[in-house]
């Protein structure tokens, strides 16, 4: 049993696994969760609880299937301008879709971490086939071997266009990939030198796509430069004809031998989960297992979820939400089945967070820079926009569906209304200070209809709580 | 760790400043003014002047994200160095805006060049840096923070400013300058420039969507969480700057609703000028506005994309001079351009693909209220340095040294650091 700042979490009578745990896990390794699911994760204890997440199905056919359905009913599939391509906009909704709804929503978390890790920008030539091809790359190993990961990346169409590789060639070798590779994706800037870059992108000259509609990886011997290099010390041997693809490879596996990658990929999955300033006693033990279980993402997640440290009370509601967090958040824990109808990938592009656009290959920044000025009217608006849209009865497709009478339990109170939503919402009650304001405001507003529902909806939706986890 | 006593200040005062330290920095913005249920009516004859000075000049920063290729901006025409290493993106002599015997203009910035003509245009040659690695990332925090070595600064050179006025105005018993006296348009988060220990500059991603009219709400006015844990922090910096941010949305609703005095193209950049230009003419007691323009990372198919790029830049650039112009301002405001570095003199392939790696020297150009011409230094292209990139002759600090002093009116030296020599391309 390890101890230090992995030593598990045992429940015992004065300490036990309880509903205030159970919430922690899922707003942190989930997207939230509905009332169901939540009383189930503290019926199956902690252990069950933590493989709920971390252990779960790789296949959902039926979910793929609906997911994919929902998307088409949500608008035209095909964008007109470039048949034969889905609207980006669709691919956006129909990941929001299956944040919410899906049962396994660590794969989720861990298909966005993976986008914000390897990060790549749609646009005129990286269309919406090539983003959502990369998407699903993330999804299949998204809590594999990371190992496997970046080989699928290093040859993924998306990323070989984005980062240039596709025109990498031996007479004119482009850096763009092979500086990527080495700062963002494995060990972090400044633990290499400008000779390793050129060196790295020689290794990689020839590996390109097929043709410039770029729908499948080739490599292409007759542009790759034949000599031998050194990165990082090792000297990478020469290969000329099929064998030059190898180069490649063998660059992407001593990159993972360096001592920097594991705590650099563990300092990462940490700042995802768990803190946005890790411990560094924390990350060298993530990094720990990530080298012993040969880079497995998996069993990463579940030493963190498994920990003493991760559950320390202190730590609830310290974690500031990626806009795409928070709104599959709010909408799974409300139970807002269709939330597409409200444009979530408007509010989190208002938010600073456009999926398939990150600002730039580093990704999104995480911790206090969601803490701004943008971030916090956009979510005050989509506040106000779900408690003016929300309907009594819920319907499958057409006006965004969340039932108000259930949502309180028939509630009239203002105190009472705002438990209800606070305890489905955040699970957890507000501070006695804020529900009390709160409810004040919520008792002046006449009782006719849903006017006191809605008016509690939106104060918590907008509210500064609602942004941590 | 946020003490208990700006805890209460935020609560009761009109603004409140904040209190570094801690494991990362913590800004406090203004904060606590009470948005009530409909914010009222923009008031365009109500002018804020800097608190301080009354001093209205403002500064532009236009950052042109992913390292412009200074060589094809600010073309040496004459120069065989030039020509030998670029057989395929050097710009033909014969379509160079001509500025002297061995200067000009890339083709695209046509209007940049009416506006030399017209005594409104400056370059800081060879401005970059030595000593950064080559990452945008880690060099874009560098320059935007100010820092003399590799590694950034926890704060931004403009933060920093913003911080000494703050605290000077609170030791002369005066009041806090504007929430609005640096600002971001155009970026999702705040960039690090603006970064400062007791301010915390609002990020307009888009000035229409966020001055749009907004209802009142049951928690705008709850009272804020009070206490030291960990959560009760976090807290309490999200209900400050949403209350900063719902101040500085009444504010800007004033600017948001003036018209354009000219015709801005419909780029991204053109929008973000267009917005500068009516946050500038609102007279809100703005004295930096930070905005951004991006994709000049141009390893690929440069030729085509940076003329594209330069275009946008130049049009944008003339609507906005326009702009300043029939405000009257013109005199009064100072466009500084500034990239986190240059690109390599050789180019990197063939043909229409080719492009251009990362480097180091690169240019920055000035505009509005400069000495017109050339200053810094031109860098050697014979005498490149071991990766291949021409060096970078002038520190780029040593602009904004140029800039704290002959117009922010700040001592540089406290600002950056001792010894960082001004470049006087500034006409204050």
């Amino acid at each position: 049993m390890p101890s230090g700042p992995l030593e598990p979490f045992v429940p015992t009578a004065a300490d036990p696994w309880d509903r205030d745990r159970a919430a922690h896990l899922a707003r942190r390794a989930g997207f939230g969760a509905s009332a169901r699911e939540l009383a189930a994760l503290v019926d199956r204890g902690f252990e069950s609880a933590v493989a709920t997440f971390v252990d779960f199905e790789e296949s959902d056919p039926a979910f793929d299937t609906l997911a994919h359905e929902t998307g088409g009913a949500i608008g035209d599939v095909a964008d007109d301008e470039r048949p034969g391509q889905p609207l980006i906009e669709n691919v956006r909704l129909w990941w929001i879709f299956r944040m919410v709804h899906t049962r396994a929503p660590l794969r989720e978390k861990l298909t966005l971490l993976w986008h914000d890790h390897f990060a790549c920008q749609e646009n005129e030539e990286l269309r919406a086939t090539l983003m959502l091809e990369q998407n699903r790359l993330f999804r299949r190993h998204a809590a594999g071997s990371f190992r496997e990961l970046l080989h699928g990346v290093a040859r993924d169409p998306a990323m070989l266009m984005y980062l240039d590789n596709r025109i990498n060639v031996a007479a004119h070798p482009n850096e763009n990939w092979a500086r990527e590779l080495m700062e963002l994706f494995t060990l972090g800037v400044d633990r290499y030198t400008q000779r390793d870059v050129v060196e790295v992108a020689r290794c990689f000259t020839g590996w390109t796509t097929e043709d410039d509609a770029s729908t499948a990886f080739v490599f292409r011997p007759e542009r790759h430069d034949p000599r031998d290099k050194v990165v990082l010390g090792k000297t990478i041997t020469g290969r000329s004809g099929a064998d030059g693809v190898e180069e490649g490879h063998e660059v992407l596996d001593h990159l993972l031998t360096r001592e920097e990658s594991a705590p650099f990929v563990a300092r990462k999955i940490a700042r995802w989960f768990h803190d946005d300033q890790p411990d560094e006693e924390l990350v060298d033990a993530l990094a720990g297992v990530l080298r012993a279980s040969d880079w497995s993402v998996r069993e990463t997640v579940r030493a963190l979820f498994r920990s003493r440290a991760f559950h320390d009370p202190a730590r609830r509601f310290t974690f500031r939400r990626t806009p795409v967090d928070w709104i599959a958040s709010t909408a799974r824990s409300l139970g807002v089945w269709n939330v597409h109808a409200l444009r979530p990938e408007s509010t989190t592009r208002a938010m600073g967070m456009h999926l398939f656009r990150p600002p730039s290959v580093a990704g999104w920044d995480l911790g206090p820079a969601w803490a701004n000025a943008a971030a916090a009217l956009a979510r005050r608006d989509f506040a106000e926009q779900l408690s003016r849209a929300a309907h009594a009865h819920a319907r499958p497709f057409g006006a965004p569906a969340l039932d108000l009478d259930a949502l309180v339990r028939g509630a009239r109170g203002g105190r009472s209304i705002v438990r209800a939503i606070a305890a489905r919402l955040l699970l957890a009650p507000l501070s006695p200070e804020r529900e009390a304001a709160v409810a004040e405001a919520v008792d002046g507003v006449s009782a006719g209809g849903h006017a006191r529902v809605r008016a509690a909806l939106r104060a918590l939706v907008g509210a500064s709580e609602s942004g941590l986890a | 760790m946020i003490d208990r006593r700006s805890l209460f200040r935020i609560g009761a005062a009109a603004s409140a400043w904040a209190l570094g330290g801690g494991r990362v920095e913590r800004w406090i913005g203004d904060a606590g003014r009470r948005e009530h249920d409909r914010s009222p009516r923009p008031n365009v004859a109500r002018v804020e002047r800097d608190s301080r000075s009354g001093d209205d000049r403002t500064l532009v920063i236009l950052q042109l994200y992913g390292g412009n290729d200074g060589f094809n901006t600010l073309v040496r025409h004459g120069n065989d160095d030039y020509r030998r290493a670029r057989p395929n993106l050097a710009i033909p002599r014969a379509s160079v805006l001509p500025l002297d015997d061995e200067r000009g203009l890339h083709p695209s910035l046509r209007r940049t060049r009416e506006w030399w003509d017209r005594g409104a245009v400056a370059f800081v040659e060879g401005v970059g840096s030595d000593r950064t690695n080559l990452s945008h990332f880690k060099s874009d925090a560098v320059w935007q923070s100010g820092a003399a070595g590799v590694t950034e600064m926890r704060t931004g050179w403009i933060g920093r400013w913003l911080d000494q006025r703050i605290e000077a105005d609170l030791a002369d018993g005066r009041p806090e300058p504007s929430s609005l006296t640096a600002i971001s348009i155009g970026r999702d988060v705040l960039p690090v420039a603006l970064r400062a220990a007791r301010a915390r500059p609002p990020t307009i991603p888009d000035l229409d969507a966020f001055t749009r009219e907004r209802d009142g709400c049951a928690l705008d006015q709850a009272p804020v969480m009070r206490g030291e844990s960990r959560a009760q922090r976090e807290l309490l910096e999200e209900d400050v700057v949403l209350r900063a941010a719902l101040e500085a949305r009444t504010k800007l609703a004033r600017a948001s609703e003036l018209p354009a005095l000219a015709d801005y193209p419909g780029t991204e950049i053109g929008r973000n000028l267009r917005s500068v230009g009516k946050v500038l003419r609102a007279g809100l007691g703005t004295r930096v506005v930070y905005t951004t323009m991006a994709s000049f990372d141009t390893h690929t198919f440069q030729a085509e994309e940076h003329a594209r790029l330069l275009h946008e830049l130049d049009e944008a650039l003339n609507a906005f001079l326009h702009d300043l112009r029939a405000q009257g301002r013109l005199e009064r405001t100072l466009v500084i351009t500034q990239s986190e570095f240059g690109r390599r003199l050789a180019e990197n392939g063939v043909g229409v693909e080719a492009g251009t790696d990362h480097g180091r020297a690169s240019v920055s150009f000035a505009l509005g209220a400069v000495h017109a011409g050339f200053h810094g230094a031109a860098p050697s292209f014979a005498d490149l340095d071991a990766d291949g990139n021409v060096r970078a002759p002038i520190d780029f600090r040593r602009v904004y040294a140029g800039v704290l002093r002959d117009w922010l009116g700040a001592d540089p030296a406290s600002v950056l650091a001792a010894g960082v020599e001004p470049l006087p391309f500034v006409r204050g």
